[in-house]
């Protein structure tokens, strides 16, 4: 078989421009805090409250996390049975900053308010994000349901998977 | 020149490339694998020495930037860095603007963040724009009765540290002290600037830059470029030859 030219272009060089055109990293836009908490109350955004991360607490979050946790105290925003949680998590190098929604002890919404990586930013697609809704923990501090990964992606999902984790055992702690 | 002493040219050609890119070929192929598992490795958080990172970066530590005693606890900047006495805090940071003790510890201002510490330079939380701290914080200082106040954008801010709240005030009865920078002892500054030194590349940065030819300059870049279209030639070679010999 001869392999001229254009057998060449179709085969190789064609799929080569359109995998390149994808491959660009594309961090998405930043969602200021403030606006995140402003759109999930409705502008009527009620005072903070803390949780402190010490005894079990900590040694629980540590083990979710898989590291110490870089804050001793965090900050969530309660109105009736939903908390807002917004907390940082580094994925491979930079800290990510997730916006999640707990209601009822289950995951009502998870948002990525701030990706800083140089890849991964495909968590950020609504197509990820909803397998959070309706997550809740196991009796292992697990998610109930497998999250599909994605390629490339691997350290980013891991981050916002710990971070589901720790915010529903620690909305948990709360209710009880 | 006939076809067969064009097929033997040609030969001849992808034999010697092959020859010549040999080398690169095993320094990409290692280079690349490491870069591919780097987490794994730990290479991305290992660090090469600060002599090294002076010869072949030109890089060296910045000076130590403004330093704060808070009841008894020593807080220096340096490039991005926060130490609290001595030991780096976990993070990047602009420079700081001041420091107050507060009930749980230490606050630390900086232009747009306050981190709170505990006495053992623990991190409690990092307050941002989120907890609606003001931007372009200025100084940070207390009254006698322990009231902690901002200066922001020429503004005074009064501040809960607990419920985070930030709330503009008029300028308080008594007089606000604003923390001020103290010097800073030679040993610590020596010990800081050493202990950043050795942050500042990191073996993932060295393989990437061996990988990409960056190490050398423009010189290694052109030469990876060179060896780049010499295995594009090669592949086009070495298929083309495959395909008339196929043919026959």
């Amino acid at each position: 078989m001869r392999i001229g030219f254009r057998f060449l272009i179709k085969t190789i060089a064609l799929p080569l421009a359109v995998i390149l055109c994808f491959a660009a990293s594309a961090a998405g836009p930043v969602i200021a805090p403030g606006e995140y908490l402003d759109r999930i109350f409705a502008g009527a955004v009620p005072e903070s409250e803390t949780v402190w991360m010490s005894g079990e607490t900590k040694a629980i979050a540590t083990k979710i996390l898989g590291h110490k946790p870089d804050f001793l105290r965090l900050r969530y925003w309660r109105k009736d049975a939903m908390t807002v949680w917004v907390i940082d998590e580094i994925g491979k190098t930079e800290p990510i900053t997730f916006g999640l929604v707990i209601e009822d002890d289950v995951i009502k919404s998870a948002e990525v308010l701030a990706f800083r990586e140089s890849r991964g930013w495909e968590i950020q697609h609504e197509f990820f994000l909803n397998q959070f809704q309706g997550i809740a923990l196991d009796s292992d501090r697990n998610l109930d349901r497998p999250i599909d990964g994605i390629s490339g992606a691997t350290l980013s999902v891991r981050a916002i998977t710990r971070v589901s984790r720790l915010v529903l055992y620690l909305s948990q702690t709360l209710s009880s | 020149m006939n076809a067969a002493a064009r097929t033997r040219l040609l030969h001849a050609i992808h034999r010697r490339m092959g020859v010549c890119s040999a080398l690169f070929v095993i320094l990409l192929a290692v280079t690349g694998a490491l870069l591919q598992h780097s987490s794994t490795l730990g290479v991305d958080n290992d660090f090469v020495s600060p002599g090294f990172a002076k010869v072949w970066y030109g890089i060296v530590a910045p000076e130590a930037g403004p330093n704060y005693a808070i009841n008894g606890n020593l807080i220096t900047s340096i490039g991005d860095a926060l130490y609290c006495n001595g030991e780096r805090l976990p993070g990047r940071f602009t420079e700081p603007r001041g420091g107050v003790a507060f009930a749980h510890g230490l606050a630390i201002a900086t232009a747009s963040t306050i981190l709170l510490l505990t006495p053992e330079g623990e991190i409690i939380e990092t307050l941002t724009v989120a907890s609606g701290l003001p931007e372009n914080i200025e100084r940070i200082g207390t009254t006698p009765d322990g009231s902690i106040y901002l200066q922001a954008s020429n503004a005074i801010v009064e501040v809960d540290l607990d419920a985070a709240s930030f709330v503009t005030a008029e300028q308080p009865e008594a007089p606000i002290s604003w923390s001020s920078a103290s010097p800073i002892d030679g040993v610590l500054e020596s010990t800081i600037k050493e202990d950043y030194a050795g942050t500042l590349i990191s073996w993932e940065r060295l393989i990437l830059d061996i990988h990409t030819g960056r190490l050398l300059g423009t010189f290694g870049v052109v030469l990876v470029d060179l060896m780049a279209a010499l295995f594009l030639l090669l592949a086009l070679t070495g298929v083309w030859s495959w395909s008339r010999r196929r043919g026959r």
